[in-house]
């Protein structure tokens, strides 16, 4: 008898290997799938789907009913009294592994990347066998060509080490949503929801790019609404109105509304003229209306860069009122700059501005009009783009407020969109 | 793009796509016009071209009959790898790998990385002919090309690529000048281009065969999809996208006809020739100094642009299978694997053609036996992908477009086969 014991094999070792009746000595088939339960976070091989010749009768055979075997695994032998199962395609537990994973694309929750999975590792212990990694090396791709027992000394040879392996961990590891096939969904999306939400968005937007289109639209699709427009601000514009055009109305509103304002005008403007209507009819005021007004800006003025998601006080205003407002403006987590508060007049005229410093520091009853720094500096809204720059250069501000001709406030343009607008294209040069 | 389109993912059922203004239409048809013209036309590449010109050279206008059901196969094939790129939104590359697995994918990598390398160098070959057609050196015209070649693709992204290729295009025109400019009795060429002719000796047969089997070659069914999903037309586009085909036909047709015809008067007089620059420099005392020139730049253009994309398309389909980046929007070190292939190939084929003394018709007959051992492997994977109900659902071949597809594949499995036996066993 072979002994037993702790060990790690590869999908690939398993797969195409015989399966014998030890009764009789007769070849059963040939391990063409595996199929796994997911219970928890590593699922179980429970048994192997064998095959005879290509369109010849499929079976199941319980991991539980082989005998112990060994590496390198060469033969199975099924114990005396097992039997194999004919294959049931349709039982709603059957989860192939080769079929949904191998060589197909998957997330890395963890390095937050598409990668391609070259092999599987497996874990066996006494008689259960467990996928513990996915093996995304080059190696991967070598043993399955069967040139490990030549590349092997070769590159120890000449580099003095082993050929590296990659694996990573089955905990992090997302199957991408297809629309075509649902299959995997049952198995791995029940986390989907979670794991994109706990991802940074910008991660979340590379691997968004790193998909393909459908891929791309399915795992959209699947992200919260919040999620998906965080991920939305940081992928590019023509991506973005892709994306857009083809979810329905309701989560569109829902996406658009969770923007920053200045972010939903960049996208809006983007769509045809019909969906801008459709969309902006659906988002609640005062949403709608300061998309429209920026909509309404020629581009490269501070009214196109500027965003609305500010927040502005009356000057009478006491620093407890207004710390109370900041409050209710974070649990409500809306998508607002808290840099500065904007302190205006009666008429709306732009008055002051008080850092947050100041107001904490600030005793509870003082007003705003007290407590505020009326040393303005302070741009038009058909400034243009040059200007602001310098004007960014010469004082250092995160945050500089944009007003009409009557100096009455219209928005706040942000260092960080500045920014974006100016390095970009820098960045696309080098 | 004005207009908004719905786009369904694999296999879901297609919403009905609401009705558009006739400008909103051609519009989109315009903004999805590209990958179909490009690789049908750049399909023409420097050994088409030559077995074009042999063709006319050595049976007149016998053969101007097959331009027909060439283009057609031409197009049946387009059809299908555009259709399988926008339904998957994957290049077939990938889908070789994901369906086949590594093993099949990776051979059929290597054996396309030594037929992009071997093509590349018949392209070279095809610049050099043409360059010493005007006087200038291969070892000036090559390496000077081989940079240009290099810097395009790496300095532009898809859509500068897209133009520069437009006005090569727009370049094969030269054929039908020279065309114009040769004796030719036209209602002849009418009566024979609506009669096929058929000849039972051996070297009008092998003739035919490698007409047929320059129609297409592996890098352009690769290249063709993988253009689709670079792209990213999706299938609810595909409707307008099929509008390209007939373009491509006429203008792919137009220039296979000319050529041939242009050829045609040295048959009356008895020229045999073996290459395109011999065709060009015999039509001199039949049509003039300007018909050599003019096929001169058509044939510098052809070899310029397959220089181009037959590297490219080697690149992307070797970094798809290992899941390189890749593509040429990106910058050189965001995808170094796919411009380093890319460099490599280039580099090698402008070398290649540089030794002294190496016999050009001998590369070309390699490049195109290598594609020619390629092509029915990669044409039935290409029919079973397309069958795979699970990947392309109601957008897979129905039965009439499966038995035309079925036949021009035997055919052309048939006519490579013959092809390469005769080339390595000598007629």
């Amino acid at each position: 008898m072979i002994q037993d014991s702790k060990y790690f094999l590869y999908l690939s070792e398993l797969l195409d290997k015989k399966v014998i009746d030890s009764q009789t000595n007769k070849t059963i088939g040939r391990i063409k799938d595996v199929l796994i339960a997911p219970k928890e976070i590593y699922p179980e091989i429970t048994s192997l789907f064998i095959s005879v010749g290509i369109l010849g009768r499929k079976f199941t055979v319980a991991v539980d009913d082989l005998e112990p075997f060994a590496l390198p695994v060469n033969k199975l032998y099924l114990k005396p009294d097992r039997k194999p199962m004919p294959f049931q395609p349709s039982a709603p537990n059957n989860f192939l592994l080769k079929d949904m994973f191998l060589d197909k694309q998957v997330l890395d929750t963890g390095g937050c990347k598409v990668v391609r999975v070259n092999d599987l590792h497996l874990l066996k212990e006494n008689n259960k066998i467990w996928v513990v990694h996915m093996d995304i090396g080059f190696r991967g791709i070598a043993r399955r060509l069967g040139w490990l027992s030549w590349l092997d000394p070769l590159v120890e040879w000449i580099f003095t080490s082993k050929l590296p392996d990659k694996f990573v961990s089955w905990k992090f590891v997302q199957a991408i949503p297809s629309s075509g096939e649902r299959k995997s969904d049952k198995l791995m999306l029940r986390s989907a929801y979670q794991c994109f939400s706990e991802m940074n968005p910008a991660d979340m937007a590379e691997i968004l790019t790193a998909l393909d289109r459908y891929e791309r639209v399915s795992t959209f699709k699947l992200m919260d609404p919040q999620t998906a427009a965080e991920a939305l601000v940081e992928i590019d514009l023509k991506m973005q109105k892709e994306l857009m055009d083809l979810i329905d109305g309701e989560k569109r509103r829902e996406i658009v509304t969770r923007m920053p304002s200045d972010k939903a005008a960049d996208l809006v403007s983007r769509l045809s003229r019909r969906r801008q209507e459709e969309i902006l009819k659906q988002i609640p005021q005062p949403k709608s209306g300061e998309i429209r007004s920026l909509l309404s800006h020629p581009e490269q003025t501070a009214g196109a860069l500027m965003t609305t998601d500010y927040v502005s006080l009356n000057k009478d205003t006491t620093a407890e009122q207004a710390m109370a407002k900041i409050r209710e403006i974070s649990v409500a987590n809306k998508p607002v700059y808290l840099y500065y508060i904007y302190v205006i007049d009666n008429d709306q005229t732009l008055q002051g501005v008080v850092n947050m410093r100041r107001l904490f520091a600030a005793q509870p009853a003082s007003k705003l009009s007290e407590i505020m720094n009326t040393k303005l500096v302070k741009v038009k809204v058909n400034t243009h783009e040059a200007k602001i720059i310098k004007t960014y250069i010469k004082y250092n501000f995160v945050a500089l407020p944009v007003v009409d001709n009557h100096n009455i406030l219209k928005g706040v343009i942000l260092f960080k969109d500045l920014a974006d607008k100016v390095m970009m294209p820098l960045i696309n040069r080098v | 793009m004005a207009e908004e389109l719905n786009v369904i993912g694999n296999g879901a059922p297609a919403k009905p796509v609401e009705k558009k203004s006739f400008w909103a239409t051609i519009l989109i048809f315009l903004s999805l016009i590209g990958p179909g013209l490009i690789t049908g036309n750049f399909g023409n590449d420097a050994g088409g071209i030559t077995t074009y010109s042999v063709c006319g050279a050595d049976f007149g206008l016998g053969m101007i009959w097959m331009v027909l059901p060439v283009t057609v196969i031409l197009l049946l094939y387009q059809e299908m790898s555009g259709r399988l790129g926008a339904v998957t939104g994957k290049g077939l590359s990938d889908l070789i790998r994901e369906n086949f697995g590594i093993r099949i994918a990776f051979y059929l990598m290597i054996g396309k990385f030594l037929a992009g390398i071997a093509n590349t160098t018949a392209e070279f070959g095809g610049i050099a002919a043409s360059m010493e057609l005007f006087g200038v050196n291969k070892y000036i015209s090559v390496p000077l090309m081989a940079i240009l070649v290099w810097l395009l693709t790496i300095k532009a992204n898809y859509r500068k690529l897209e133009k520069i290729f437009f006005i090569g295009i727009a370049f094969f025109a030269c054929y039908i000048v020279a065309g114009l400019l040769s004796p030719i009795d036209w209602h002849e060429v009418a009566k024979q281009a609506l009669t096929p002719s058929f000849r039972m000796d051996s070297q009008y047969l092998m003739l035919l065969v490698a007409l047929i089997g320059t129609t297409i070659a592996p890098w352009m069914v690769f290249y063709h999809q993988s253009a689709v999903v670079e792209k990213g037309i999706s299938i609810a586009e595909f409707r307008y996208f099929r509008w390209e085909l007939p373009f491509v036909g006429i203008s792919v047709g137009v220039v296979i006809f000319f050529i041939i015809v242009t050829c045609s008067p040295l048959y009356s007089q008895g020229i045999r020739i073996e290459t395109a620059q011999q065709a060009a420099m015999a039509l001199v005392p039949l049509a003039g100094v300007y018909a050599k020139d003019l096929f001169a730049i058509g044939l510098l253009i052809a070899s310029l642009g397959a220089a181009m994309i037959l590297p490219i398309s080697t690149a992307f389909s070797v970094c798809e299978i290992f899941g390189w980046e890749s593509g040429v929007n990106k910058k050189f070190m965001e995808a170094p694997q796919f411009y380093g292939m890319f460099t490599i190939q280039i580099i090698l084929g402008a070398a290649i053609i540089l030794i002294p003394g190496i016999p050009l018709i001998q590369v070309m007959i390699l490049s195109q036996t290598i594609n020619g051992l390629l092509l029915p492997f990669v044409l039935v994977i290409m029919l079973i992908l397309i069958n795979k109900k699970k990947l392309m659902g109601e957008y897979a071949n129905g039965p009439i477009v499966n038995f035309v597809a079925v036949a021009a594949t035997i055919a052309i499995t048939a006519s490579v086969v013959i092809l390469i036996y005769s080339s390595v066993f000598g007629s």
